[in-house]
């Protein structure tokens, strides 16, 4: 090497290894693009911590968090992958059609259920009889993933038939052996066989008819045609608040009918980071129609503000109306996940007293409770998580034993 | 903390290389040491004092094996060499295959319904073959009277504990780094040289080898019932390149590093896949392990001065303990007896390297065959396994690639893997580390540019891009 080359490359490598320890320094600090809390520095609380491995990947986690232009970095490889690569940067995510995004999982999960279809309906049915039977208005339901409303976003890689999207509502998407037709590969054989088990479910729920079962399938494919734009983020796994309120409506509507008021629904304009494009590395935010439900003097004190679109994991609510503003009587309880963080908001102005409590905050004795402390229950999971939530926590043999223990002994 | 890691790139390096600027020159091989078994310590937690109590062994037994010239020596010596080699070797036997033997052991009881040892399974301390090895070596050259013993301690553990090559090598002989210990300049040029294949190193491990380890991951995750013969070779040609570009790519940074801090480590690889015979595969792959077995146990066993089947003998036994090295597992025994009986056939036959030049491509064709197949040995779980393996490689079946490795090549591990593949083409004297480091002209230092001003980058992406892990919904 040349004395002049040696310069050089000392310069550029040193400045490689130097600047972001320099720039750390002077306060450019990592930023929190995972969506968990930084990892803080370890104590080394005790002599014995200094021996420890668990301190030292602490502290690896630690400087990788803190790492100036690291979310620059990942943002750069991530559109290295997509760009050029035309890949996902992260295998969790699913590239569609028209640059749309699909949660992998919510491929995966379907298309391998825990609990098979015909054994979800039917402890659904089980659980639904026994919530029903006990004389409280019940809504269960599923929320679905946006494969099963926008097949034709999926792309050519997942799509079970080309133009699926023309079949909705017709509750036969996809054939055995689809992804002959539309797809290549393992990802079309995941498409279709994803559509082969909706379609299964679906037609067993039709055939038991759980009590108080909304069919959200139908529901969303009915708006998603009559909406003017897309009720599924195409950057996000969830609806819009748009498609949302539109089923939150018939959710209303089938506890007592009439009691809906179209014209409490406000729009506001608001930006939106898709959790697909976080995922990827490279989040990106959009303006967005937000729908809101504003009845005219009511309040629902502890869920306002950002609650509203983000609300805790539990909460009870009870909504302050001026007299003779018709709502849904009783105690209202709605288990619930990220598909009804916003519906939460929108329910509860239609509500007496509401509960709310997300999927992973009770066990079989705590659900059992809470069913016997309500009157209207409303009962949400996503699509990707159904079978697991149905077919094995809600609808396992142990959770119907507590549910008849504890609401006999109630006296229901 | 690996080399190719942020927090060793951002942090405990430029850390102790300004450290080391900094101190005075007496007191930088302490800043060294300290940076050292710091860095043993962020891994190995209270494994450091097994490492300290190899150090603190080996520095006194040094002092008893020196040749002082008296009569009672040679006795002194002996009881010394043999006290190093109870100490490392026996550390090295406990902790890398005592549950192995004890798995052994449980067998034959299961099979004679005797139960099963009661027994907490030993954790394995990070580089305790390599650093066990270079003690050893310390006290069989100042035995030797190679070498005078070290009288400052510092200077000892740092050859020892030297970070660079603590974790995996190369495996540095006294008698190699010796006069480097206390004797050094670690300039602007040394760095520029260390940067240049430190980076090296660094594209190596992380643009190529993880990218086509998924291959070999998944190929071999494969049952063999599954497995096809298209599939098979697609999995040995991906863990072919694997551990070459890994293995390789980790000795240059760390060839680099040391570089850095003005030390001059021994080469490790020189261009193994274009070797034109197994002898000739073993002076170019992991040269420093083949240097230490040849000089501290092929020789001692009488290396090949007593007859041609002494000499395989010593042959078969260096390559039967060269797999055993390699982990405690009948695969590696096995991939050791399959090297050690190709190294044999080939004296037998006295197929050694020469000139000629028109069996030149054959030779390396079939040399690399070899190793592929022995590769196999070294890459299966289980002894079973390579063997189902090994037979799906000669099946004949579907010519489609089965749909889980299918799945993992993407463009970018197909382009890797096809690139790298070329790898076997290149002349058998260009060996790039070196080149890279140290040749002048414009060839070499386009080179250089393309590595620093192209690779580097994009390793650092990819790099920033593996830490990268979200959370779907926000964790607390």
């Amino acid at each position: 090497m040349s004395p002049t080359g040696r310069l050089l490359v000392a310069v550029a490598f040193a400045t490689v290894l130097f600047v972001p320890g320099v720039l750390w320094l002077t306060g450019f600090q990592g930023e929190e693009i995972e969506n968990r809390d930084l990892t803080q520095a370890p104590a080394f609380d005790s002599p014995a911590d200094v021996f420890d491995t668990d301190t030292y990947e602490q502290a690896s986690a630690y400087v990788v968090d803190q790492l100036p232009l690291r979310s620059a970095l990942v943002e750069a490889n991530a559109k290295l992958n997509l760009e050029v690569f035309d890949e996902s940067p992260n295998p969790a995510v699913t590239l569609g059609a028209d640059g749309w995004l699909f949660l992998t999982e919510a491929l995966d999960n379907v298309c391998e259920p825990v609990v098979p279809p015909d054994e979800v309906a039917a402890r659904m049915n089980r659980l639904a009889g026994i919530v029903a039977g006990s004389g409280r208005e019940l809504v269960l339901t599923i929320a679905p993933d946006k494969n099963a409303i926008y097949p034709e976003h999926l792309g050519e890689g997942e799509r079970s038939e080309p133009g699926g999207g023309d079949q909705r509502g017709e509750g036969e998407r996809s054939e055995p052996g689809g992804g002959d037709q539309g797809g290549e590969g393992d990802a079309a054989e995941k498409g279709a066989c994803a559509d082969e088990t909706r379609s299964e479910l679906r037609e067993r729920l039709d055939a038991v008819t759980p009590p108080g079962y909304v069919d959200a399938y139908a529901a969303m494919e009915g708006i998603a045609d009559a909406a003017d734009r897309p009720v599924y983020y195409p950057h996000d796994t969830h609806w819009t608040t748009r498609g949302l309120a539109s089923f939150v409506e018939q959710i209303v509507e089938a506890l007592q009918p009439g009691l809906w008021d179209p014209e409490a629904l406000t729009i506001r304009e608001e930006p939106h980071t898709g959790d697909l494009t976080r995922l990827l590395g490279m989040p990106s935010e959009l303006e967005t129609q937000r729908t809101f439900v504003d009845r005219p003097g009511v309040a629902t004190p502890g869920l306002e503000g950002d609650e509203r679109l983000r609300p805790p994991s539990t909460g009870e609510i009870v909504t302050q109306a001026p007299e003779g503003t018709p709502r849904l009587p009783g105690r209202t309880l709605v288990i619930f996940d990220s598909f009804f963080d916003n519906a939460i908001g929108m329910l509860a102005p239609y509500t007496t007293e509401l509960t709310f409590v997300r999927w992973g905050q009770f066990d079989e004795t705590r659900f059992a409770e809470l069913v016997r402390d309500h009157d209207v229950i409303v009962i949400e999971s996503a699509e990707r998580n159904a079978y697991e939530k149905y077919g094995a926590e809600l609808g396992s043999e142990a959770q119907a034993r507590a549910l008849l223990d504890v609401l006999g002994a109630a006296g229901s | 903390m690996v080399f190719s890691s942020l927090e060793f790139l951002f942090a405990f390096l430029p850390v102790t290389l300004g450290a080391y600027w900094l101190a005075p020159r007496r007191a930088r091989n302490t800043v060294l040491l300290v940076a050292s078994l710091a860095f043993y310590t962020w891994g190995g937690g209270a494994f450091v004092f097994a490492l300290l109590g190899v150090i603190a062994a080996n520095f006194v037994l040094g002092f008893a094996v020196a040749r002082r010239g008296d009569r009672s020596g040679e006795r002194r010596r002996q009881w010394g060499v043999a006290a190093a080699v109870l100490v490392n070797m026996g550390l090295l036997a406990y902790f890398k295959y005592a549950n192995f033997f004890v798995g052994q052991v449980d067998g034959l009881r299961g099979a004679l319904d005797l139960g099963s040892t009661d027994w907490a399974a030993v954790t394995l301390p990070i580089g305790i073959s390599f650093f066990t090895f270079q003690a050893m070596s310390y006290t069989v050259d100042v035995a030797r009277g190679t070498r005078v013993p070290l009288r400052n301690p510092i200077d000892f553990a740092l050859y020892v504990a030297l970070f660079p090559q603590l974790i995996a090598g190369p495996i540095v002989r006294f008698h190699e780094i010796s006069d480097q210990l206390g004797n050094r300049r670690a300039g602007m040029d040394a760095f520029a040289e260390g940067a240049v294949r430190f980076t090296h190193g660094l594209v190596k491990k992380i643009v190529v080898a993880d990218a086509v380890a998924v291959v070999a991951d998944a190929a071999f995750a494969t049952p063999p019932g599954e497995l096809n013969a298209v599939t098979a070779w697609l999995g040995v040609t991906a863990y072919t390149l694997q551990i070459y570009f890994d293995f390789s790519g980790y000795s240059d940074m760390a060839i680099g590093l040391g570089r850095m801090f003005g030390f001059r480590f021994p080469e490790n690889f020189a261009r193994p896949y274009s070797a034109v015979s197994v002898t000739d595969f073993w002076r170019r792959w992991h040269m420093t392990l083949s240097n230490w077995f040849r000089d501290y146990l092929f020789i001692p066993l009488g290396g090949s001065r007593d007859g041609a089947g002494r000499t395989y003998r010593n042959l078969w036994i260096v390559f039967l303990l060269t797999g055993l090295w390699h982990g405690a597992a009948w695969t590696f025994v096995a991939w050791g007896a399959y090297h050690g009986a190709l190294l044999v056939a080939e004296r037998f036959m006295e197929q050694r390297p020469t000139g000629s030049t028109n069996l030149v491509p054959l030779r390396r064709a079939a040399t690399l065959l070899a190793v592929m197949v022995g590769w196999v040995l070294f890459r299966a779980e289980t002894l079973t396994g390579a063997l189902g393996y090994l037979r799906a490689m000669v099946a004949p079946g579907s010519l489609e690639i089965v749909p889980r490795v299918a799945e993992v090549l993407d463009v970018r591990v197909t382009l890797v893997l096809a690139l790298a593949s070329l790898v076997v083409l290149l002349p058998r004297h260009l060996v790039l580390g070196p080149t890279l480091e140290r040749a002048r002209g414009a060839a070499p230092a386009v080179a250089r540019l393309a590595v620093l001003g192209l690779a580097l980058p994009y390793a650092l992406l990819l790099m920033a891009g593996g830490s990268f892990s979200p959370f779907l919904y926000f964790r607390f």
